[in-house]
Parts: structure tokens; C-alpha cells; sequence
């Protein structure tokens, strides 16, 4: 795992919530953001832009964030790779229920735009004392 | 205003502009509770409401949080169409109301 983090892949269907990620990441938080609108886009763009991070909506047609974790989990490029949850979903029964499935941390929806790269940096920075557990 | 700000206002313009779309798609959702495909006319509704509590708060319209959070709870409680009818209309009444706007 690198020292800093740098490249960040985000996947929501919500094309707009895409753009504000984007640039409040790039623009603010310095980072480097891709942007997958599928689960099955992620798998494809993971082994090509080696993310250090991936930001991962939970509730999203066809196939959902914690189905495409497990896929994720099963490829060569992201069996140690931390995975953010994001979901509009804040009730602790929800958040427990995302827990089996491996996530470095979970951001709910909304979120404050200017604020985003401090989370996700913060969720890096524990990763440390944590890593990603593996399956 | 700096360039975020910018941008963020540019966003909420067009995302006033998608409303229209938006409301269809939940008013599609909803009318098809109680047809053949009921099941996944409630997963459709789920998700647009969902999409709709995650997205238009963080661009500022908080109104819509609660109302889309609403009706997703009670669709997925397995509330039937006309049970759901007054969270519906709520929604789509706000979502008018902020497509109407400036």
C-alpha cells in the first residue's frame, strides 16, 4: 500500500454524484478520480487504473455494492484492496449489515462535498493499524 | 464565489432540469405496484427514492431528503400503491415545486 493516497475510484450509478466526487476530490482533496456508473465497470477499471482506494456506493441497480466487494474480493488486483462504502443508508442495523463484507469504513450520504477528501484521507490513515482483512 | 461553488450551482441548475425525468420515473415506479410486475416496479421505486435522498441534499436541496427517505422506508415496508399515495404525492409535489424554481 502506498504511503499517501493518491487514486481513488468511485462507483454510483448517480452520474451527477459522480461529477460532485470528482471534483471536490481532485479539486480539493488533490486526489486522482476515475468514476465506474456499474459494478461491472469497476471490475474493468480496477486492474487498468490501480486505484489505492475504491468508493463504492452500496445501493445500485443490476449489481450492488456489497455483491460487487465480493467480486472485487475475488480478482488478483483488489483481494487487499480498501473499499469505502457510500450509502444514503444511516441506520446502524444497515451499517452493521455491511460489516461481513470486508469495508475499510463507510461514509454515509449526503455528504459535505469539501469535506469528503478529510474522510476518506482519515479512513487511509487508519488503515495502517487495520488493514484489509481478508475473506 | 469560488470555482466549487460555481460548479455546484451549475449542478443544481441542470439537476432542476432532470427533475421532470426524475418524477416520471417515480410516478412510473409507483403506478406499477399494483401490476404483474409489482416486484419490480417496488425495487424501481426504492432506487429512485434512494438515488433522490443521496443526491439532492448533498446539492443543497434538503427538502427532498426526508420525502425521498419516506417513501423508500414505506415502499420497502411492502406498502401498497395507495398507501404509498401521500408520500408520493409529497415527493413529487416538492419535486415540481424546486423544478418550477429559479
Amino acid at each position: 500500500m502506498p504511503r499517501s493516497l493518491e487514486k481513488v475510484l468511485y462507483v454510483d450509478d448517480e452520474p451527477m454524484l459522480c461529477r460532485v466526487v470528482k471534483v471536490a476530490l481532485e479539486k480539493v482533496g488533490g486526489l486522482t478520480v476515475e468514476t465506474a456508473g456499474s459494478g461491472a465497470e469497476a471490475l474493468t477499471a480496477i486492474p487498468e487504473f490501480h486505484p489505492d482506494l475504491v468508493l463504492l456506493d452500496v445501493m445500485m441497480p443490476d449489481i450492488d455494492g456489497p455483491e460487487t466487494l465480493r467480486r472485487i474480493r475475488h480478482t488478483v488486483a483488489g483481494h487487499f484492496l480498501p473499499v469505502v462504502f457510500i450509502t444514503a443508508r444511516a441506520r446502524k442495523s444497515e451499517l452493521e449489515y455491511l460489516g461481513p463484507f470486508g469495508p475499510a469504513g463507510v461514509i454515509t450520504k449526503p455528504f459535505e462535498p469539501l469535506d469528503l477528501a478529510n474522510r476518506l484521507q482519515a479512513i487511509w490513515a487508519g488503515l495502517s493499524d487495520n488493514p484489509v482483512a481478508d475473506e | 464565489m469560488n470555482d466549487f461553488d460555481s460548479f455546484l450551482a451549475d449542478l443544481r441548475s441542470e439537476f432542476r432540469q432532470t427533475l421532470e425525468g426524475r418524477m416520471a420515473d417515480v410516478e412510473h415506479a409507483w403506478s406499477g405496484l399494483s401490476g404483474a410486475g409489482g416486484a419490480a416496479a417496488r425495487r424501481q421505486l426504492i432506487l429512485h427514492a434512494h438515488k433522490l435522498s443521496g443526491l439532492a441534499p448533498t446539492l443543497g436541496f434538503t427538502s427532498l431528503e426526508g420525502l425521498a427517505d419516506a417513501v423508500e422506508k414505506q415502499a420497502e415496508a411492502g406498502l401498497h400503491a395507495a398507501a404509498l399515495e401521500p408520500a408520493v404525492s409529497a415527493l413529487l409535489a416538492e419535486m415540481r415545486r424546486i423544478g418550477d424554481g429559479p
